[in-house]
């Protein structure tokens, strides 16, 4: 009764007439950035970080969240009609959803797609809506140490899951940790890695980094590469899926959408792995396994609510623990810390307003986002056909424009500009670059908190493994570190003895 | 000396490179001790880290047998024109813009990047100027960012 009453005074400020507008603006935005292939919603949130500057914390969030989910449902669209994913948790799409477009079926692919999406998108906002007030309560019992033994294990995770090599995803956790380090030391004010910049002192900002990382090292890597863009030639007609088709994909969409929940919660998880793993399942399910690939229309049902859900289960360590699960959330918590609002268990309790009126405009945005997706498909298909040529000089000037907007000085400008180089080469010598942004937004948080930790049992180690929490959480990371770096010694092994 | 433009073996030694560079300033900052640690401590254990890692990117490249990729390779089959291209605009627009303002700079920055990319100087005008104009009208007038005047005054 008592979360109803609150689910109630959230869509009271989520219906706020600026709150809709920017429901629908984040939605609108999100799905074009879903639709158009080479833009993803991190390179989109960093670029747009700087605007929502000028709005309330809430709007921020509730605009960046409509964007992050947004691109997931926007993402099915060329995967189903270019066999190009617009996004990458929408990669597993393509095996299906094209074989279903080319058999003439691509209507009833995005219509799966879609209300699949919506039904995960929205039984995720009831999951958040349930676990994170108990998980915020038992989070108001950690200490330094636990706090620590989190974020580490929050890193660990992101780099396990590490699409490349697991050493440079680690290395990049140890080159974000360094950056988070630049500026004034907070225990006792002495300088670190500023080189005479004054303005460094309160660190480097989290948006510079993000815009020049993924905005501009993004559309580089898109431009030096020609993508021919061929949209199959079928009309998009009868959206709504038969009965059949239901009957086929029910499960599927029901199984994806717990899959997607509770892996969304977990670091690096996010819905790339996700939709992955769904396919999988549903394949290894399936009665008829060998029509994946061929246009099954389960193979597009689970991944699609997967990724939704996944989407949505990822704000949960963000809002209740304080602690971003990958390089987008890490962005959203980087605009929320540029708006004074620290994240964490106490933000329900503090800021209720943000939390129930972003959990309620995640409802709303997944109604507008079935309206949007349905009905427009021919319009974003027409979006599809804005040149490349046109569209990536316009994002780089908005990525300069923006970073310069922050603070009104051109030294977040040649920070951008200088991350957009790194980044690109980054990008050509196969690093990964969400542990560089999770492990740079969470640095400050985990050296405070194991300097605190460590003055607190007087420079003893065993405070981290003498508390239940912390212990437990130190023994899955390290698991994690073995299985991670386990198979690498074989292979140098393995590759010693050939040599 | 193939062996040594191997990709990993460059970005291996470079990040070793760094984190050398990173623990010595940590040293002057101060490690201090476990009870009471120092501005550097954090820098300085991390560039251990960061070292140790790097020792291991090369070591495994050294050893690797099968799947090496030159550093040459990462090139191969792209348009390096157009990303040198990019990257000297954005350095010079970064250099330029408060020195000539933000129209002046921002509609040369677009011109350059159109014409690198749809290479139609003449038809590239509208476009560049269609998009300077609003860039200048959202951020200028509607969130009212305070963009450098430079000479001209504009």
């Amino acid at each position: 009764m008592e979360t109803l009453g609150h689910l109630l005074y959230g869509f009271s400020v989520a219906f706020q007439p600026e709150n809709l507008l920017l429901v629908f603006i984040g939605c609108l935005l999100g799905t074009l950035i879903g639709v158009l292939p080479g833009v993803g919603p991190v390179a989109s949130i960093a670029i747009l970080l700087p605007l929502t500057f000028k709005i309330s914390p809430v709007g921020a969030v509730i605009m960046l969240a409509g964007i992050y989910y947004g691109a997931q449902y926007g993402g099915s669209t060329t995967s189903v009609l270019l066999n190009v994913p617009g996004e990458l948790s929408a990669v597993v799409t393509t095996f299906d959803g094209y074989q279903m477009a080319l058999k003439g079926r691509a209507g009833p692919a995005l219509g799966i797609a879609a209300f699949g999406s919506f039904i995960a998108g929205t039984l995720s906002v009831v999951g958040l809506m349930v676990l994170a007030q108990p998980l915020s309560q038992f989070a108001l019992r950690f200490g330094p140490p636990e706090y620590s033994s989190v974020i580490i294990l929050a890193l660990t995770f992101i780099s396990y899951f590490s699409k490349r090599s697991v050493v440079k995803a680690y290395m990049m956790g140890c080159v974000g940790f360094i950056l988070s380090n630049v500026g004034l030391d907070p225990v006792n004010a002495f300088q670190r890695l500023m080189f005479g910049q004054y303005n460094l002192a309160e660190g480097l900002n989290i948006a510079p980094i993000a815009i020049g990382l993924f905005g501009i090292s993004e559309v580089i890597a898109n431009l030096e590469k020609t993508v021919s863009r061929e949209i199959i030639k079928t009309k998009v007609r009868n959206l709504f899926p038969t009965k059949l088709d239901w009957i086929r994909a029910k499960w599927a969409i029901l199984r994806g959408t717990i899959m997607g929940f509770f892996l969304g919660t977990l670091p690096g998880c996010g819905p790339v792995l996700t939709s992955f793993l769904s396919y999988g399942v549903e394949k290894r399910m399936s009665k008829t396994p060998k029509e994946f690939g061929q246009g099954a229309i389960e193979g597009v049902a689970g991944p699609e609510s997967a990724n939704n859900a996944g989407a949505t289960g990822a704000f949960i360590p963000l809002l209740t623990l304080g602690i971003p699960p990958s390089a987008t959330l890490a962005l959203i918590f980087g605009a929320l810390i540029l708006h004074g609002v620290a994240p964490g268990p106490f933000l329900i309790q503090q800021h209720p307003d943000l939390f129930w009126g972003v959990v309620s405009s995640m409802y709303l945005g997944n109604l507008m986002l079935l309206v949007l997706n349905l009905p427009l498909i021919p319009l974003w298909v027409q979006v599809l056909k804005v040149p490349a040529a046109f569209l990536y000089p316009v994002i780089i000037l908005f990525c300069l424009v923006g970073c310069y907007s922050i603070n009104n000085n051109m030294l977040d400008v040649y920070i951008m500009t200088i991350f957009g180089v790194l980044g690109y080469l980054l990008r050509k010598f196969e690093y990964d670059l969400p542990p560089l942004v999770l492990a740079f937004v969470l640095g400050g948080l985990l050296e405070a908190n194991v300097r605190q930790s460590l003055l607190l049992s007087d420079g003893d180690f065993s405070i981290f493994f003498s508390r239940p929490i912390s212990l437990t959480v130190f023994i899955l990371a390290f698991l994690l570190v073995v299985l991670s770096i386990v198979p690498f010694f074989k292979r140098v092994k393995r590759y010693g003895e050939n040599v | 000396m193939r062996c040594l433009m191997e990709r990993d073996i460059i970005s291996g030694f470079f990040w070793l490179a760094f984190a050398v560079f990173i623990g010595s300033r940590a040293v002057s900052y101060g490690v201090g001790s476990f009870s009471r640690p120092a501005a550097g401590s954090f820098l300085f254990v991390t560039s251990i880290l960061l070292g140790g890692l790097s020792l291991l990117l090369i070591i495994s490249a050294l050893l690797r047998k099968t799947n090496k990729v030159r550093s040459s390779e990462i090139w191969k089959g792209l348009d390096r024109k157009i990303v040198v291209g990019v990257f000297v605009a954005i350095i010079i627009y970064d250099l330029l813009l408060p020195i000539l303002g933000y129209l002046l700079t921002s509609f040369s920055l677009m011109m350059t990047l159109f014409c690198m990319t749809r290479k139609k100087v003449l038809s590239t005008i509208p476009y560049a100027l269609l998009t300077t104009v609003l860039s200048y009208l959202l951020f200028e007038v509607f969130l009212g960012v305070p963009f450098p005047k430079g000479l001209f005054g504009f």
